[in-house]
Formats: structure tokens, sequence, C-alpha cells
């Protein structure tokens, strides 16, 4: 390193968020338009999204993976709700070769012998 | 040879930025993050490694001998290249001078920067962290209580010539804030420690970007961009102190 402080200083500028590559998605489009409360019929209309008891309950360790699959897509500029998490999520298993429940299973392994581990320690 | 800058954070309290700041620069000058903070919540846990499943660690090792092999430095897109902590660090009280020495060879081994995240207080491992910096970055946020144990933390170390550097944390620029800024700025000049712009409060950054360093996101948003920006600014603050080190003149 012939000049440590010119180098960081060339590392900081790299980073000063000038040089970022143009988005890889289309811009936002303008919302559309709600219909009007009274059009969608009798008792408000369908509901869009699952009711909250159906929703799927996950370990820790799987919220962490799928979050981690969200910000990955929120980094690379795609707008997500929940079905494309889920949708993204699948793909990502697919990519590896793996499966919803090879993945379970694999948590499953790591989360018991994580707590044998420590059993064995006290 | 001029030597690779040794950036060690340190806080007297705990929940001042410290570990955010610390993942930042050593994201922003594309350094090796030393996390030598041993309690859960650190910079390790945050870039997403689990150090349990290691039986040997050569940081402990070198820490505790003086000798031993270089840690492995580890490597993943858009985290800071990371040597993780131990927890069993908290159950040794090496020789600062060895922690020193280890921290000065392994910067020159990698001939990067090494920014070196401490567990909040000073100790052995602090204090010879601090020894080994080119400077040494005091996060803190602008509140009475907080102040105050700068205020001791300086009077303990200050008088020893450390290369301190104050980084006003978790902005929320709120009137008390200011006022305690003000008298903070002008505290400061006086008793010849720098401080650095402030960094703002994003709560959301632990939600949002769990593992990724902000300034190394591409394609920002505004609120990531602005973040990034104060980071990059404390950054910039702290080039210019290095600048004046007797190391580099």
């Amino acid at each position: 390193m012939n000049d440590p402080l010119a180098e960081m200083e060339a590392q900081a500028a790299a980073r000063s968020g000038k040089s970022h590559k143009p988005p890889k998605v289309a811009p936002p489009q303008p919302r559309r338009e709600r219909a009007p409360r009274e059009a969608k019929g009798a008792g408000g209309g369908s509901r869009v999204f699952a009711p909250r008891q159906a929703r799927v309950q996950l370990w820790q360790d799987q919220e962490d993976w799928l979050r981690e699959v969200v910000s990955d897509a929120l980094r690379s500029g795609v707008r997500i709700g929940d079905s494309e998490v889920i949708r993204l999520a699948v793909a990502r298993l697919q990519r590896d070769g793996r499966s919803w429940e090879a993945m379970e299973a694999e948590l499953l392994d790591e989360k018991r012998a994580r707590v044998d581990r420590q059993t064995r320690r006290l | 040879m001029v030597k690779a800058p040794i950036i060690t954070v340190v806080s007297p309290k705990g929940g001042q930025g410290k570990t955010t700041l610390a993942y930042e620069l050593a994201a922003l000058f594309h350094a090796v993050l030393l996390d030598l903070d041993w309690d859960l919540g650190g910079a390790t846990g945050m870039w997403g490694d689990d150090p349990e499943n290691r039986v040997r660690s050569a940081v402990l090792h070198g820490l505790v001998s003086g000798d031993g092999p270089l840690p492995r430095v580890l490597h993943a897109t858009g985290r800071p290249d990371l040597v993780p902590s131990d927890s069993r660090l908290a159950e040794i009280s090496p020789d600062p001078a060895v922690v020193t020495d280890r921290l000065t060879t392994w910067a020159s081994a990698w001939d990067r920067p090494l920014v070196v995240d401490t567990h909040p207080g000073t100790g052995s491992i602090a204090d010879g962290a601090m020894s080994a910096a080119s400077v040494v970055a005091v996060p803190v946020i602008i509140g009475s209580r907080e102040l105050e144990a700068l205020g001791g933390f300086l009077r303990r170390v200050g008088s020893t010539g450390l290369p301190l550097v104050i980084v006003p944390s978790r902005w929320r620029a709120l009137k008390s804030e200011q006022r305690l800024l003000g008298m903070l700025t002008k505290w400061a000049r006086g008793s010849g420690i720098p401080a650095t712009p402030p960094v703002a409060d994003y709560p959301w950054i632990p939600r949002r970007y769990r593992r990724g360093a902000l300034v190394l996101v591409e394609n920002p948003g505004a609120e990531v961009a602005r973040a990034a920006e104060n980071y990059r600014a404390v950054g910039r603050a702290l080039l210019d102190v290095l600048r004046k080190e007797p190391d580099h003149e």
C-alpha cells in the first residue's frame, strides 16, 4: 500500500453514489385509481390479502432467510408484496436445486445440532 | 512504507451506534472489520456469521499468546470484509501491549486499513485497540447522560494523547440536542478533540438492511442515500484527521 490514505479516499469516492449503474427496473408507474367502495358490492368487496390467521407461521431462521431474499430484491430495485416474496423464495430454492421442505428439514437439523452442542457444554 | 491505518471505534456506553459506524466505515474504506465486541447483536451477527460453530479462533489465540496464524477474513457482496468476534473474548483479559502488537501486525499483513469494533466501555482489549489506532472514533448520542459518560471517558483517556475524534450519533435534530451539540462542538474545539458532522438517527436500518452496508447499496432510494451520505461525511472527516497524524506527515 503506497499511500493508504489516497487509497482510502479513492475507495470512499468509488462509493460516493455518483457512479452507480442506472436502475434495472422501469420507473414506478402512477397508481391506478381505486374503485369507489359502493362499486365493490355488499360487504365492502373481496379481500386482496389472505386473513391474518391463515398466514404461515415461520421460524426465526426462516424469517431471517426470507428477509434476506426480500432485502436482495429491494436492493435490486424490485417492488414486492407478500406473494412476490414467496415467488422469489421458491425461485431461489429451485435455482439452488432445493425444495421448501428440504430447507425446513435442514434448518431443523441445524437447530437440533445447536441445542445438542449447547446442552453438551452445560 | 506507510503503515495501513487502524480506525478503532470505542464508546463509553452501549447503544451509541458504534457497531453501525464501524460497519459502514469498513465498507466505505474497503477495510477489514475486526469485531472485538463479544456480546450478541454486534457486527458479526449483523453480518450473518455464527462464530458459535468454530472451535478454534485465531483472534482469541493471537490476543492471548501474541502469535499464531493470521485470522481468516470473511467476504460477501454488499457487506464489509469481516474477521468475526468470539464470545470467549469476554473471558480473557489480555495484555493491552499484546493486543496493540497483534492488531498492527495483522493490519500490515493484510495491507489494508483496519476498522476495529470494541465492546462498550474500556478494558484491556479496548485499551490495546486504542493504542494501535491511527484514529479513535467515539460515537456518542447527544443527550445529557451520554455526554456525562463521554466526559468521564475523556477524563480517563483524554490526557494519554490518543487521536480521539467524536462522532455525534443517532441525531434527531431536536432543540435540546441542538443546544447540547453546540456546547459539545465548542468544547471539542477548545480541547483539541475534533468532532465530525452528526450521523442522524435511522431506526429502520436494522430492520431493512440487516446485513448490507448502506454505503454499498446500489441504486439507493432517497432515504438510504441520505443515511449513506452521513457516513461518508464522517469518513471524510476521519481522513482529514488521519492526514494530520504524525505517521502521515
